[in-house]
């Protein structure tokens, strides 16, 4: 019975999705990321608003970035993990990924829409 | 009062000036160096290797502001009672010199700043590259000659890292991270070789996987002043990717 309830659970994790944010840029097209997202103007208060809370790294110059992604099968966070990392870095699982970078001033300065697998 | 008579009397008859007076001492407080020999043992990895990696490239060590980017690292080679400054490019490299291997064993490279203000680093780089752009030859060679010869990158080095490193070749193993710094704030890194082109996912890029704050970060350069120029090699550091591939680096600021 509990190698059962453990293979259930392995089979969950392999089949599991992983997101950071509302779930919004999951389907977020370049297009409409163009247009929702704009340098120079959109401020980080109104991308959190669009896309939800996102992992946030502040740099000392005060930058900062707003990472979002949006990953089916195991989470990334795995390859960090000695002899694990081994194989999970070796499964291609569909990914998006949208990066923005804040100036200290809290306006968008770049974005990157990345989609693999 | 007589006796208030006698300091003003005193302090009278004081010469205006006080003769100068020199104080010759040096603080014991831990400073960032590098010993000559570890130097020369990424020299010496570098010219072995070369032919392998990066044919036509130049070797630097590069010291870099760790904490605080208004650090100057102001280096010394020092050996005996001799301290010759040793003049650093605007990036912060100096060559080695074959010359050095002729200096008495205990000489060392020495800076001005505290023990854990500096970072260093080995700086391998093929001339004539585009603007913003690192050769992966030079890179692997970069790795090569820190984690083979000089190791001047500070890490976490577990007994299992000497294991692996005995075994196999820890610059393209998967379970070693092994990074470089940008030249400026970089945004994204991508890798170009004939019409393949890879963007880096973000976890590649700043330490970003390790979060804002660690207990780890003690023990490694990237974490502060140099975080937003950080670019970590992959797990497979590319592995299909022939040495003159391009590792494009896009800058935070146009």
């Amino acid at each position: 019975m509990t190698r059962l309830l453990m293979l259930c659970l392995i089979c969950a994790g392999l089949t599991a999705c992983a997101t950071v944010g509302n779930g919004r840029m999951r389907q977020l097209q370049p297009a409409e990321a163009s247009q929702l997202l704009q340098p120079g103007r959109t401020t980080r208060a109104e991308a959190e608003r669009l896309l939800g809370a996102g992992s946030v790294l502040c740099f000392d110059s005060g930058w900062t970035t707003l990472h979002y992604v949006y990953r089916d099968g195991l989470p990334r966070a795995l390859d960090f993990v000695p002899l694990v990392g081994l194989v999970t870095s070796a499964i291609e699982a569909p990914e998006t990924e949208l990066v923005l970078l804040f100036d200290e001033q809290g306006l968008l300065r770049k974005f990157r829409l990345r989609r693999s697998g | 009062m007589s006796a208030i008579s006698g300091l003003l009397a005193l302090a009278l008859a004081a010469p205006a000036e006080l003769p100068p007076v020199s104080v010759d001492g040096e603080s014991t407080a831990s400073r960032e160096q590098q010993t000559v020999a570890d130097l020369l043992r990424v020299l010496d990895v570098f010219e072995r290797e070369r032919g392998q990696y990066a044919p036509r490239a130049e070797l630097r060590v590069r010291v870099l502001p760790r904490r605080d980017l208004a650090d100057v690292p102001a280096l010394e080679l020092r050996h005996g009672a001799v301290r010759d400054p040793i003049a650093v490019d605007a990036l912060g490299r100096f060559a080695i010199p074959s010359a050095w291997r002729s200096l008495p064993p205990g000489a060392y490279v020495r800076s001005r700043l505290l023990a854990g203000r500096l970072a260093w680093a080995v700086d391998v780089r093929t001339p004539g590259l585009p603007e913003n752009s690192r050769r992966l030859g030079d890179l692997r060679l970069e790795c090569r000659a820190d984690l083979y010869g000089g190791a001047l990158v500070r890490g976490i080095k577990p007994p299992a890292f000497y294991a692996l490193r005995a075994l196999t070749d820890v610059c393209s193993s998967s379970q070693i991270a092994y990074g470089f710094f940008a030249d400026q704030p970089v945004f994204a890194a991508r890798i170009t070789s004939g019409s393949r082109r890879a963007e880096l996912p973000y976890r590649w890029m700043h330490g970003s996987e390790m979060g804002q704050s660690s207990v780890m970060f003690a023990l490694v350069d990237w974490p502060f002043a140099l975080r937003d120029r950080f670019v970590l090699m992959p797990p497979d550091k590319w592995k299909d990717s022939p040495h003159d591939a391009l590792v494009e680096l896009e800058p935070m600021t146009p």
